[in-house]
Parts: C-alpha cells; structure tokens; sequence
C-alpha cells in the first residue's frame, strides 16, 4: 500500500516537472510587446570594416504590430499588393526590395532620414513606436564609387530568440558599380489551379534607384517568355523594378545578380476546375472495337454462306 | 398481287457480317486518317520550331541556365501557329522527335504531345500523348537506359534514361504525377482502360 502511494506521489512529480519547463517556455514566447515604448535603429553602414561617411538612411513605417506580434501594412504602404508575413530570411529580403521599389517609384515621404559619421554610424531614433519598418539609403558617392545598400525590413522590437529588443543594430551590405550593367526581369507564377486568372500580359517598370525616378517599362507575356532584359543601364545606378499587379494577386521582387524574379502569389481560395477532373486525359484511339466488329462480322459472313450452301446442296 | 419476299436467314447473316466488317473497316480508316493527321500537324510544327530557335551544340550533360535560379518560373514557350510549345521532345531509340505544347486539352493533343504538369526546371514534368504511332504509341517498346532528350525555347538539352515502365489508372493522377522521376511520358494503353507510364531519370544523376 505504501508502496503504492509512493508510486503515486512520484508519478504527479515527474509530471509537474515536465509541465514546468514547457510552461515557461509559453510564458516565454508570449512576451506581449510594449507599444508605448520607443524604438531606434543603429545603421553601421561600412566597406571591409571601413565606415562609409554621409550616407543618408531613411526609415519608413510599413505596417503596424500589435502586442501580440501580429503586423498589417500602414499608411500609404496599405495600397501594395504585398504580404508582410515573410517566413524566413529569403523572403524578407525579397519583401524589402519590393517595398523600396515602391517607395522610390510613388516618392512616399521618410519618418525619419539620419546620416552616417565618419565611422558610417547612423542612428535613426527620433519618434519612432513598435511596427514593421523599411530602411532606405540612398545611393552614395564616396571615393570616386557609387554605394547602393540594400534595403532591411525590420519588425520593431525584433524578437532575437533571448527576448524583445526595442532598439536594433543593422549592418547593410553595400554594393557599388562603376560598369553599365544588364538587368533582366523574370515572371514567376504562384497560382496552381487559378492559371486562368493570369492576365494576357503585365507591365513593369524599372526605376533608377540613385536619381529616384522611372527609367523605363515593359510588358511581359507568354509570347516572350514572360521576361525581358535591358541592356546597358547607366553605369553607378542601382536599379528596382516595380510591377503593376493584377487583380487578385501578391507580389514579391527578388534580385538574385542582374535578374529579379517578380512571383506573383494568387489570393482566391477556390481552385477552378480542371479539364478532366479526377481523371487522367483519354489518350487512347478507339481501336479494340476493330478486331471485335472484323472477327464477329467474318464469324457471321461464314456461317450465312455455309447455311446458303447447304441450302443450295438441299 | 405478289407477296413481300422474306430474305433467308443466310442472306441476312451476310449481310450483317459485311456490314459488322464495313464498320471494322471505317474505324480503321478513321484512326489512320487521325493518326496521319497527327504526323502531319508534328512535323509541320517541328519544321517551324528548327527555324525559329537558335541551333546549339548538343551535349550530353545537363546544362545549368538561368532557369535554375528560379525553378518556379514559367517554362519559355514558343508561338508556332497559334499554340504555344515549350520544346521538343527526341527519342533516338524510336527515332522519333516531337515538339511539345504548353498545356494540354483534348484538341491539343490531336496536335502533338502535351505537358501535363511540372517543369523540366524541377525535375517532375510530365507529357502525355495520344497512342498515336507517331506520337507516344511506341513508348512500350523502350527499354531501361534508353535515352530521351527535352530540348526547351533556349536550345537548352535535358538527357534523360528510361528506368522503368509501370501501368496507372486513369484515376491515380497522383501517383502518375508524384514521386522521384525526374521524366513521365505517358498514353493509353491498348483499349484506353489504363495509362501507360514511362519513367525517366536525369543522366548522369
């Protein structure tokens, strides 16, 4: 009996300790955000661990955060076609470069713009409360090179896995380009089941990120690939390429060397029937009736003339 | 007045069996006319498809392109009168060569072989095709390590080997369509009640 009770008490122990730790961990990941606190980004802008001086940073509020982490887009960034729920690494950079395209193409005015110190530190501090925000610099020239960084989307307070921090450090890779380049634009579509929402064509258009305004547009179809290239851009410019999205659909722009992938992701729910649903397409001649109809009509042939014959012979 | 001469029962069993004979006769004449219409449609295609795209060096291996970069992306078609096609398809053991159409339907399959789904890019496409002697009616005749070769818009050439034959039902889309293949071809077999499928696998893979 005592030994039974024993058996019992350890039992409930065993299971308060492992209760424990997955409690805290809930406790953990459920940190609400403050709102009211203030937010900043320290921008370390550098070239082979030389900072890089007078390059001005911007930031933009995209979208909002609520205490539970839960983010929608903002102000002027509410009229994008793009989705903030980016899954990983890959996918924020691809909805930065997105957003600073439309930034550059539409002129959307900066929250807040600082201007990096001899040692290429900017701070970016002045007003700002948790929400999800794009960092921009503008195209620098220093040193006889034109600096292009790259755009950083940031929820603020950035969850870095040891809790929330309300005030983040970034470090922009930068990039220059004294040679005229070639950029080529290739259409991605997300939309299995929803082909026939694709329209017959779209238009994009590139944007010159250094004098922040149209270069060029183009239309893309099937007739060409859905892509296009242009061929010797303007030496020291960085380049976004902004798409006018069909009704419908997300996009996101990825610049992977000198090509951007633009993938348009289709919104609708309810795939659209396929030709032959269910069922792989008849691929076959109807051919086993000829051997059936030759044989059967051969059988009766036969037995009609041996019956006239014998009836003849009668 | 004379009286309705009922034919005999031999008369009629003639008649019936030239008749059964007759419609032997024109279903085979309707698949040889269908199957002639096919080789034309192909070769008319295939003519066009040799003029407009860039001649390259045929080599064995696979040959990265841009497109590796993004699998994702639409396969790049070509416009040959009125259809779009995403490339060709040459089986030197049948010493056969077709272009293939972007989608399929049943009127473009009359036409020439048809993408099914997937892309050559990430390694699950599938083409199907009448049973057709100049399309894919000779497919049962391959054997394992014969070779296929997809040809894209670009010139680009995927080789590929014959692993394996296997027979689908019309309605396991899913296991026609899923799995490790990197190539399926498939058609009809003889009476249209199953599919056949041919399964391929990069060379050199």
């Amino acid at each position: 009996m005592k030994l039974h009770k024993f058996l019992r008490m350890l039992f409930a122990l065993v299971l308060c300790l492992g209760l424990f730790p997955s409690m805290a961990a809930t406790a953990m990941a459920q940190e609400q955000i403050d709102l009211n606190r203030s937010v900043s980004v320290t921008v370390f802008y550098r070239e082979q661990d030389v900072g890089i001086p007078g390059a001005v940073f911007s930031i933009y509020k995209a979208g909002t955060v609520t205490e539970d982490g839960n983010v929608s887009l903002t102000g002027a960034f509410q009229n994008y076609p793009v989705s903030l729920n980016a899954a990983n690494a890959t996918e924020k950079k691809a909805l930065a470069q997105t957003l600073a395209g439309y930034v550059l193409r539409d002129g959307i005015q900066a929250d807040q713009s600082g201007t990096t110190d001899d040692n290429g530190v900017a701070v970016l501090d002045g007003g700002l409360f948790p929400g999800v925000y794009l960092i921009l610099g503008a195209d620098h020239s220093a040193g006889g090179k034109t600096y292009s960084a790259e755009p950083v989307l940031l929820t603020l307070p950035n969850d870095g896995g040891e809790g929330l921090e309300y005030d983040v450090s970034i470090a922009p890779k930068s990039e220059w380009t004294d040679q005229s380049v070639e950029l080529t634009v290739v259409k991605i579509w997300s939309d299995t089941g929803f082909e026939s929402s694709r329209p017959s064509q779209i238009e994009v258009e590139l944007i010159d990120g250094t004098d922040r305004k149209l270069y060029g547009t183009a239309a893309l179809s099937s007739k060409n690939g859905w892509r296009c290239t242009w061929d010797s851009l303007p030496a020291g410019h960085s380049w976004y390429v902004v798409e006018q999205v069909p009704q419908g659909y997300l996009v996101t722009s990825q610049r992977d060397g000198d090509t951007v992938a633009l993938t348009n992701t289709c919104i609708k729910v309810t795939p659209s029937e396929p030709e032959d649903s269910g069922k792989l397409p008849q691929t076959g001649m109807l051919q086993w009736p000829i051997p059936v109809l030759a044989v059967s009509g051969m059988i009766l042939f036969l037995t009609g003339w041996l019956w006239r014959r014998r009836d003849e012979q009668a | 007045m004379s009286r309705l001469k009922i034919p005999k029962k031999s008369t009629v069993c003639m008649a019936l069996g030239l008749l059964l004979m007759a419609a032997a006769l024109m279903l085979m004449l309707c698949n040889q006319w269908a199957e002639a219409r096919a080789r034309a449609s192909a070769e008319e295609v295939l003519e066009e498809w040799q003029s407009k795209v860039e001649k390259t060096e045929y080599e064995a291996s696979w040959q990265p392109t841009e497109y590796e970069a993004f699998p994702d992306r639409e396969m790049p078609v070509l416009e040959i009168n009125g259809q779009l096609y995403i490339g060709t398809l040459e089986i030197p053991a049948l010493e056969l060569t077709l272009p293939v159409m972007s989608q399929w339907s049943y009127t473009n399959l009359n036409i020439a072989p048809c993408r099914y789904q997937g892309t050559v890019y990430k390694d699950n496409l599938v083409i199907a095709a009448h049973n057709y002697w100049s399309h894919f009616g000779r497919l049962k005749n391959l054997l394992a390590g014969d070779e296929i070769i997809f040809t894209d818009t670009d010139g680009n050439h995927y080789s590929y080997q014959v692993m394996e034959q296997e027979t689908v039902e019309p309605m396991e889309i899913d296991r026609m369509c899923t799995g490790d293949w990197d190539l399926t071809l498939f058609t009809c077999t003889y009476g249209g009640q199953t599919r056949l499928a041919l399964r391929c696998g990069r060379s050199g893979e």
